[in-house]
């Protein structure tokens, strides 16, 4: 619903069975609804299964709301589910049932929030779904590719924002390293005045300011990127301790390393040419202090 | 101002170049510091914001979920209601009831958010535009022999501009996207008496408010249940006990404070926080990096001028303080550029960030509260105090004698 | 120090000088510097006094210790034996703090170099002493005036040292060494970096300084400035010659 559905943007929530199981509890309290035949089994997650302190064999009561009424299951199998990043925060308890229990407990009949159709042509499924269109009484039929796009606009959204992120991040980068070429260059003032007033001519100056400028930027970002592997590293050994998972959070791609060396090279050779031209346009022996 | 005061803030003008330059850093650096501090709490503040604005203390709901978070629903919720109103501290205590119900205009059933109240006046949105829902209309049928009249509805102004919807106009609701399914109860027409804003409304997300038996007559259920209760009080310093009393009396359900209400939610906000703690952090290590390079470049270049105020009489103490303040000044003085420029990228990125779907109108991600920017601000100057520790250190063991026999000889 | 000891001889320039007209004195004084590439002897033995109203010349060959002697007597430095002492408190007894506090009130330098303040003005330059020793605005504005028009630049109070000369520059020196009326003033090589015209300037108006009362020293290789003082003393391989 909405505050549900404007949270679900705000943790990246990706709601699996919405509502499905509301309430779980444990303990030796009778179930109020008893069961015909054997327990219904189900599959908990690992972490479900560590926050409720119980293991394959034990029983559970679930219940589609606080208010009940509840229904013994025994657990069957602790699993390790595969996380989407969207999910790796969220801890809330994760129940697998077979489809016949879970609309027992809902008390809903046979009805379903979808069905998934494999097709023998998957090339087919536009006029699939065409079909099942035109016939629909009370439900809607979409192709993956458009279910997809349906729900990747959240992500995109993500995307967007931590493109816009990267760009103030590399124009707090940018001038950073520009306002260190400058102090470097300042630096360099006196050694740049002796070397005119010893007859170094004005185009060896600027190539050799330049140079070093180059230098500088290309060791700044070896050491740069060396800092971003680092805690690149250090990201992933924090996140996936705490959250318990294997999922990468941080990744140190090719394109990405050429892109920082690309930019760090281009900002020092410019800092290094505004920094040529700031010394050049100063008599030497005011570069010398006298 | 003191000499070292004094001395600092006329640092800034010794090469205004540089310090422009540094300052644009530390103003970009401190920009981003504000918007991760914005982040990291904007969500909340401004979830809180509009629910402090709504005025109730306390909300019911099913233990263990958020209000309209799920399907589940407090079973006896009317009547629970009745037993919080009668609590002295207690100025109301309004049964919900949360439905989606559809919207037929012309060939064409649009989804629709469904507020089930007892009757107008109870807060839980703002009338804008024509009148609320009458206080009796709980329950209340046409009068015996009279004609049956189409119940009320508010709408929101969502549903007003993409249906041009106006107050007077009819409206058809049901319950079920398709007129023939049949288990439904079947469409009913509404008489639409006003337009209002529902706080937590989508972008383009259509909201009806009705009675709730108008409601749950379209569903076909039964009364008695509720969403969530909202409960406002009069006395807010009891807004814990009443809570706890509340929880004691049905352990069915969870009865949150605002600020547990925000806790809770903020559980599920992990993603901002991790985010920014992350941009953050190394914004703030920029600025360190910067503040430490430009004192301590700028020291190197004056340690002649350091020697003399030494040899003047100033003592290492008083030195090092001078080096560290000079770090807080340059922290300082990026202030202005920093919030501006923070103020300025927040609003871009907030904009981006509520371009998704599911957020509602009156959210917003990047808030500026008074405590995010008195964090910033003593971020930004703490940054720049221990920015300058290092070059501190260097100025107060600078030996007087050899630096400025060292100083002469160069 | 038992090296510094070994070649330690106390050398006395001049008669014995009246106890209460003693500003600044060295007794013995030897000087070592430890330095990577083996120990230099900077001061081997000296044995000075500074009276009150005269002004003493310092003159040798670079590198025979003369600012080495400087920076003890004003209590920059400390010896590494014998005894310095300022204003009647021997300066190795002090704390880094209090000889700080002894410099801020009652000694007054000028570098070779003038240090002075790039982003100041010279009033302010010349305030710098006074507000650090806790003088009201009112009187260090005053004061600061004052000294100005005493070195002759009170027109140029409000321009920064980038905007004066090497002389104007240093006469803003010294007129900030006099702003907490200092009873000993050391000058550096004060007129190193200036023209004839510009250093004799600078010789007259320390010849004045320490007509007023104020013990003087100049370390120089000016020979003028030499000239002019009260007494001048020779200096070779850290010794008195």
């Amino acid at each position: 619903m909405r505050a549900r559905a404007g949270l679900a943007l705000a943790a990246l929530l990706a709601a699996a069975i919405a509502g499905a199981v509301a309430a779980a509890r444990t303990g030796a309290a009778p179930p109020r609804v008893a069961p015909a035949g054997p327990l219904p089994e189900v599959f908990l997650s690992d972490r479900t299964a560590a926050r409720l302190g119980i293991r394959e064999g034990d029983t559970l009561e679930l219940a589609a709301s606080p208010a009940g009424p509840w229904h013994l299951v025994r657990i069957a199998r602790v699993y390790r589910p595969v996380l989407y990043p969207t999910d790796v925060a969220l801890r809330g308890l994760d129940v697998r049932l077979h489809l016949p229990d879970l609309q027992a407990l809902l008390r809903e009949g046979d009805q379903v929030d979808s069905i998934v159709v494999r097709l023998r042509d998957p090339a087919r499924a536009d006029e699939m779904v065409a079909r099942l269109n035109a016939v629909a009484l009370g439900f809607r039929a979409y192709t993956s590719a458009d279910l997809a796009r349906r729900n990747s606009s959240t992500f995109e959204v993500i995307s967007r924002f931590h493109r816009a992120i990267s760009v103030v991040a590399i124009l707090a980068s940018s001038v950073f390293l520009a306002a260190i070429m400058t102090l470097r260059g300042e630096e360099l003032r006196r050694q740049v005045g002796v070397m005119r007033l010893i007859g170094i001519s004005r185009r060896s100056v600027a190539a050799a300011v330049l140079l070093i400028a180059t230098g500088v930027a290309l060791l700044g970002s070896a050491v740069g990127i060396g800092l971003g592997y680092a805690l690149s590293a250090a990201i992933n050994v924090y996140y996936r301790r705490a959250f318990d998972t294997t999922i990468l959070f941080s990744q140190v791609t090719p394109a990405l390393l050429g892109l920082v060396a690309a930019l760090s090279v281009a900002l020092g050779i410019a800092a290094g040419a505004a920094t040529a031209w700031r010394l050049l346009h100063r008599p030497p022996l005011d570069q010398i202090g006298r | 101002m003191g000499p070292l005061g004094f001395l600092a803030a006329r640092s800034l003008l010794r090469n205004p170049v540089r310090t422009a330059l540094v300052l644009l850093g530390l103003s970009v650096t401190g920009a981003l510091l504000l918007d991760m501090t914005m982040l990291s709490r904007g969500l909340e503040a401004s979830l809180g914001g509009v629910l402090g604005r709504l005025g109730f203390a306390v909300r019911v709901v099913p233990r263990g979920t958020l209000p309209f978070s799920s399907s589940a629903e407090i079973p006896d919720g009317e009547r629970l209601a009745a037993e919080i109103a009668a609590r002295p501290e207690v100025a109301a205590a309004v049964p919900v009831v949360a439905a989606n119900l559809y919207v037929r205009r012309g060939g064409a059933r649009f989804p629709s958010f469904a507020l089930g109240v007892p009757g107008g006046g109870t807060g839980a949105y703002a009338v804008l535009e024509g009148r609320d829902l009458p206080a009796a209309a709980a329950g209340a049928g046409p009068a015996p022999g009279s004609p049956p009249a189409d119940p009320p509805i508010v709408i929101n102004r969502n549903m007003a501009r993409l249906d041009g919807v106006r107050v007077g106009d009819v409206v058809v609701l049901s319950a079920a996207p398709e007129p023939f399914v049949v288990r439904y109860a079947a469409p009913r027409a509404f008489r639409v008496v006003g337009i209002a804003d529902f706080y937590f409304d989508l972008a383009t997300q259509r909201s009806v408010a009705l009675a709730t038996v108008d409601l749950r007559r379209l569903q076909g259920l039964p009364r008695g249940a509720a969403s969530l209760i909202l409960v406002r009080v009069t006395a807010p310093a009891r807004t814990g006990d009443l809570a706890r009393w509340i929880q004691a009396r049905d352990p069915r359900v969870d009865a949150l404070s605002i600020q547990g209400f925000l806790d809770r939610a903020a559980a599920q906000l992990t993603y901002f926080r991790q985010f920014s703690l992350i941009l953050g952090t190394i914004s703030i290590a920029v600025s360190f990096l910067l503040i430490t390079a430009i004192v301590t470049l700028s020291l190197g270049e004056r340690l002649g001028e350091i020697a003399m105020l030494r040899a003047v009489g100033f003592t290492r103490a008083r030195i090092a303080s001078l080096v560290l303040l000079e770090g807080l000044v340059l922290g300082a003085a990026s202030l202005p550029g920093a919030f501006a420029l923070g103020l300025l990228i927040s609003r871009n990125l907030d904009a981006i960030l509520r371009s998704a779907p599911s957020v509602p109108e009156n959210v917003h991600f990047f808030t500026l509260t008074t405590a995010a920017a008195l964090r910033t601000v003593a971020l930004v100057l703490g940054t720049g105090t221990l920015g300058a520790v290092y070059p501190a250190t260097i100025a107060a063991r600078l030996g007087v004698a050899a630096t400025l026999h060292a100083e002469v000889l160069s | 120090m038992d090296d510094a000891q070994a070649v330690a001889q106390a050398q006395h320039a001049g008669g014995a000088p009246a106890p209460d007209r003693v500003v600044a004195s060295a007794d013995a004084v030897v000087k070592v510097y430890r330095m990577p590439g083996g120990t230099v002897h900077a001061l081997r033995g000296i044995t000075l006094a500074v009276e009150r109203g005269t002004l003493l010349s310092i003159v040798g060959p670079s590198g025979c210790g003369k600012s080495t002697l400087l920076h003890l007597l004003g209590g920059v430095d400390l010896p590494t034996a014998g005894t310095v002492t300022l204003l009647g408190q021997p300066t190795a007894s002090l704390s880094d703090a209090a000889l700080a506090r002894l410099r801020l009130r009652h000694v007054g330098f000028v570098f070779q170099r003038f240090f002075l303040l790039p982003m100041l003005t010279a009033e302010e330059n010349v305030a710098l002493p006074m507000m650090e020793a806790g003088v009201a605005q009112p009187d260090r504005r005053r004061r600061a005036r004052a000294l100005l028009e005493r070195v002759g630049l009170a027109h140029r109070s409000q321009h920064r040292p980038g905007q004066l000369s090497g002389g104007e520059m240093q006469r803003v020196a010294i007129a900030r060494a006099l702003a907490n009326r200092p009873a000993l003033l050391l000058a550096d090589e004060p007129t190193g970096e200036l023209d004839a015209a510009a250093g004799w300037e600078i010789a007259r108006l320390l010849r004045e300084i320490s007509r007023d009362g104020c013990a003087v020293v100049v370390v120089t290789h000016n020979t003028e400035l030499a000239a002019i003082a009260d007494r001048q003393v020779r200096m070779r391989d850290g010794t008195i010659a």
